[in-house]
Formats: C-alpha cells, structure tokens, sequence
C-alpha cells in the first residue's frame, strides 16, 4: 500500500506529461497569443494542425458557440476562423476531433473590452499583443498577400481588393462606417508611428496607432480641432487626445460612430446623473427623443458652463 | 439765447459732477477679470491733488488705508480673495470726508470646486503684463526680469518679481522654482517672431497645456506614467495644475485641497456610493476620517489605495492586483 501511492503519482505523471505533449503537438494555436486584449468584438483564430488523423476542427467559446474550420490542404494545414467575442473574458478552446472523437484540445483566454464598467479595465494578466509581426506574417504570406496594397488617399473601387480586407472584413459590417475604414484606407490612421504616450511600443508591429489618437484624427478633423481649441471649457477625454474613447474608428451601430449610446457612454463617468437623466428622459423637450445629454450638453468644447451648448441666459 | 443760458445754467452743476467722478482710479483689477490664486493686487492711482487717502474693502471683511505721502501718486495693495464673485471697493477721502467710492467686481475660481469652477460668462482672464498697466508701474517698480535661468536667488527679496507677488509661495510647502523666484522657468516670456518681447498680450504666458512645462523637470515621472497602461485623465489632459498649485500651499505635493475633496469634486459618485461593498446590512467601505492602517499615522484617504497618476492595475489600484491592496489593512 506504501509503495502504492508514489507508483500512481509517478504513472499519472507521466501520462499527464506525454498527453500534454501530445495535445500541445497535434494541433496549435499560432493566433491570438494566449491572454491577448481585443478592442474590437472579432478575433481571427488561426490553427495549425500537424496531425494528418485529424478529420475536423472546430472553435467552442464559453457561450457554448461552435465555429467549424475548414481544413485546406493548400495552406499547410494552416487555417483561420474568426470568431465573435463577447465583452471581457473569453475563455476559447480549440478542439481537434478525429471523427467524432475529439483529440487534442487547446484553450486560450482572450479579453474583449468596452468602454462599459466592468469590461473597461482588463484584469493584469491580459496584455496587448500585436499580429503583424515578421514571425507571424511569414506563416500567412503562403496563402495571404501580406503587403498594403493601398494608394494613399485613394479608395478602392471595389474594397474586396484590399489585401486587409479578407482578415479584417467585420470591423466595418456596423451600421455607420467611417470613411478611412470603409473604403479600407487602413494605413492613413495605423501608419506605423508610435505617439508621445506610447514610445516604447515603437516598431512593435507595422501598423501601430499612435497614442494619444487625436493628431491623427486631427489630420482629417483639423477644423474641429480649431474651433475646440478656441473653446474656453475642453471636455477632458478631448484634452487627453482620446477620441476613440467614446468613438469606434472602424464602424458602430450608433449614429457619430459611438462606441455605445449616448446616455450609456456619459453616464458611465458621470454616473452621478443617473437619476437627473431618467426624469428628463420622461420629461418632453422639443425636437428628437429626450434623453440623450447631447440635447443640452457639448461632448467636446463649449464657452458656456457645464459644456452647455447655449448659456443659461440663452446666449449663444 | 435765453434759453442757451438757461440750459447751460441748468447743466453746469451735472458737469461738475462729472469732474467729480475722477478723483482715483482703479488700475488693476480690471473689472470682471478671474484669479486663479486667492490674491488680488490692488493698484490706485490719485487724479485729484484733493485726495488724502483711500479705504480699500475686499469681501473678505479685511480693509487697509493707504494714506498719501507727498510726491507719490500710485499705489499698491494685496487684497484676500473669497472664493467666487468679491467686490473690491476703493473709497478716496479728502479733507472735507467721502470724496468717491469706487468699486470693482472680479472672481476667484476654483477649478476643483463644482461651484466656483466657472465664473459666470461676463468675467474673463486678464493679464496684467501689458505695456501700459507697466508703464504705471515703473515709476517705482523694476519691471524686467532680473532672474538668471535655473540659478536661485541667494535672497528671494532681490527678485524683481518677489514685491508684488510674494504672497503666492506663503504658504506651507512651497514648490522650488516658485520660493526661489525662478519664475520664468514657466512662465516663459513671450517673444514675438522678429524676437522682441510681446508687451500687447502679456510677457509672461504659460502653455494651455501646463504638463508639458511640468514635464520639463518630472521627466521621470512622465516616463513611468507613460510605461503604465491606465492613466488618470487629468494627467493625459496634461492638467497638472487642476489639481497642484504650482506656487505652494497648505496640503501634502502642493495638492490644492485635501486628496479626498479634489477626488471627490470629479467622482461625486464615490461620497454616496457603497464604497467596495454591496451591501444593504453591513456599513460601506470608509474613505475618509478612519487612520490608515497601511500608513501609520496617516488618515485614510483616496490615495491610500488609489494611485492619482497612473497604474497597471485596474481602478488605478497602488497593488498588483484589486485584492492584494486589501490585505494591506486587512491582516488575519
């Protein structure tokens, strides 16, 4: 009996160390990285498999979603599938079934934020982590064509063309697009260049943003700079240069590119007026449905107080 | 013709009257002009050779003479500021009583109050620096800069600077470029493009963007805040200033209010709110007016738990993770 438990610790130990071996070999996951963060509600899973018994893969999220893969012998077994995220933790598992049976399975924890309390700040363990690297593009340049194929300035006439079209094409299925991301001008905002509060990211991937974003929204938004500039109170996320804050880049569902309504996003900072928006969102103002803070308030700049859009004097 | 001679009979005492309404004059504050600092200048300036003196009253309660010495026609006094609107008045007396009262109507905000944070629309800043309010100056005053750059004073009553405005860096924790009376180290004199100092505007002008002059000398700070991944808006905003004074005050890192009135004035939510716990039978987590176990000595406060600037962990926590700050206090 002594002898006994060591004996079933060892052989445990062993078949744990060859199955996971063998689990690690048979199928991978060359992308995402493990604890990557999302900004946006797609992630481009892409799987190698090195074991030719494997008839079938497929990708089960948490919410008990499948996403089947189709396996082409073309790509060296290298295939992609992109999967929607639900906000925060996503907890993805990669399943490699030989029939029915299923072999090896690999899990990967992803992090979906929004600018909504409790998704907002990801937890530590979760880190930015950029695709477009040398190592990784290597691996896509067999099926994909890897470079931009973009004239600057000048939209395609049919966007399928873009070579970041295939990988990217979800970003801007939203109801209102933005003009650079829909007509797949990528490069005009994900140029390369790292801004003052993201230095040391530099060269950390082809088509990094700077941070703070707003000079960049700035080369095209130049006449709103001006005017706000003039303004005598800035909104803050406007003075931090965070734009994408509360705006979507790509596309939204939400009239200004709004990453969410408008009452949702002002209340999650100034969640003091909760109550005040309720009882003037029964209360009838003139014009459009009432409750959206907009109606009184300048989300950027106003001369008035309170970003009023008008005085209370009623002055303009 | 009768009726000229009855007409100018008739307006002859209202011109004197208006003669009359010259007696002072009030050079600075200008009417409906802000201040930042809870300081206003008063300079006056005696037209008629009748006035003996002037009473100046602030809203404070706290009044001053200033009684006329011979050959001098202007004059200056610091007055207190209460937060908001303050009427300064200016009464000229002469031998036979009240002469003229004069008054003026400024404002002293308070970025990091609710209430006084903006002054109603008639109040605008001001700047004092102009070529004509120095032109007035001069006659006692030196109105050059006599600081060498980043080098202090040996004695700060030598900075030309220091007569007028020594106020500013009275109080207790005085930040060192203000009490050693280097102040063009931010307030940077203005040159115009063919080099000559701007005199229309003001010579000395600060950035609206403050933290890039901050930034000049906390270089480390800016270098660990930017390696961060969450950043408190105010310090992305580069708005050092809405919550340090830059000159000196009463409170810890020259804070312009106790950490938890400055969070608090941002993040109402968090006087009311349950604090960490939700519930409805046990007292909500304190913020304020307890000691802080982690600091001994110290109340507790926002700061506390919370880093102001910038943090890796979410909420801004001052630990690697959300729970590995609670037993700081919460020991077994």
């Amino acid at each position: 009996m002594k002898l006994l438990i060591p004996k079933i610790c060892f052989i445990t130990a062993i078949a744990g160390m060859v199955l996971s071996l063998y689990g690690a070999d048979g199928i991978e996951i060359l992308h995402p990285v493990d604890k990557k963060i999302y900004y946006e509600a797609y992630a481009g899973i892409t799987v190698k498999v090195n074991d030719h018994a494997i008839s079938r893969v497929e990708i089960l999220t948490d919410r008990n979603e499948h996403f089947p893969v189709i396996l082409t012998k073309e790509c060296d077994n290298v295939c992609s599938k992109t999967i929607k995220l639900h906000p925060g933790e996503n907890s993805v598992r990669v399943v490699g079934y030989k029939g029915e049976v299923p072999l090896y399975e690999i899990k990967t924890e992803l992090y979906h934020v929004l600018q909504i309390k409790g998704f907002k700040d990801p937890p530590i363990k979760f880190t930015e982590a950029y695709f477009h690297t040398d190592v990784n593009e290597k691996v896509c340049a067999e099926c994909h064509d890897m470079g931009s194929n973009e004239k600057k300035n000048i939209a395609f006439i049919d966007v399928e063309e873009s070579n970041c079209y295939v990988c990217h094409k979800n970003i801007t299925a939203d109801k209102y697009a933005h003009a650079p991301a829909v007509n797949w001008l990528c490069t005009s905002c994900h140029n390369g260049k790292s801004g003052e509060k993201n230095s040391e990211e530099k060269g950390l991937s082809k088509y990094i943003v700077s941070k703070p974003i707003a000079p960049t929204c700035f080369l095209c938004h130049q006449k709103s700079k001006e005017s706000w500039d003039t303004k005598k109170y800035k909104h803050l996320p406007v003075a931090a240069g965070r734009c994408t804050k509360c705006h979507n880049p790509h596309a939204s569902n939400d009239q200004m590119f709004l990453r969410e309504s408008v009452k949702t996003l002002c209340l999650e900072c100034h969640g003091d007026k909760k109550l005040s928006a309720q009882m003037r969102g029964n209360s009838k103002c003139p014009g459009e449905t009432a409750d959206t803070c907009v109606m009184c308030h300048n989300p950027h700049a106003s001369d008035h107080k309170f970003l009023l859009t008008i005085s209370q004097n009623g002055n303009v | 013709m009768k009726h000229l001679l009855f007409s100018i009979i008739l307006l002859f005492p209202f011109y004197t009257l208006c003669g009359e309404a010259s007696e002072i004059e009030i050079i600075t504050p200008t009417e409906h002009s802000i201040f930042h600092e809870e300081f206003s200048s008063v300079v006056i300036k005696f037209i008629s050779p009748e006035v003996e003196g002037v009473i100046i009253t602030a809203e404070s309660n706290q009044s001053s003479e200033i009684v006329r010495q011979k050959m001098r026609n202007t004059y200056c006094k610091t007055v207190s500021l209460i937060p908001g609107e303050n009427t300064i008045t200016v009464t000229a007396i002469g031998k036979e009583g009240l002469k003229e009262k004069l008054s003026v109507v400024i404002y002293h905000d308070i970025v990091s109050s609710k209430k006084y944070k903006y002054p109603p629309e008639i109040f605008t800043v001001k700047n004092f620096h102009v070529s004509s309010n120095e032109k007035v100056c001069i006659q006692c005053h030196k109105m050059e800069v006599n600081e060498t750059p980043g080098i202090a004073f040996e004695n700060p009553t030598d900075s030309n600077c220091y007569s007028c405005h020594k106020k500013l860096t009275m109080r207790r924790e005085g930040h060192a470029p203000a009490i050693n009376w280097l102040c063009t180290s931010c307030h940077q004199i203005q040159k115009n493009f063919d080099g000559k100092i701007d005199t229309d505007s003001t010579k000395f002008t600060l950035p609206n963007q403050i933290g890039k002059v901050c930034l000049n000398c906390h270089k480390k700070e800016k270098e660990i805040w930017d390696s961060q991944r969450f950043h408190h808006m105010p310090v992305d905003a580069d708005q050092c200033t809405r919550c340090h004074n830059p000159h000196s005050s009463e409170n810890r890192f020259y804070l312009k209010a106790k950490p938890w009135v400055l969070c608090t004035s941002c993040h109402i939510e968090k006087i009311s709110d349950n604090h960490i716990l939700i519930t409805l039978v046990s007292k909500k987590h304190p913020t304020q007016g307890k000691p802080d176990p982690s600091r001994p000595g110290k109340e507790l406060e926002c700061i506390s738990c919370h880093n102001p600037h910038a943090a890796d962990t979410r909420s801004m926590i001052k630990a690697k993770s959300p729970m590995s700050i609670c037993i700081k206090c919460h020991k077994k």
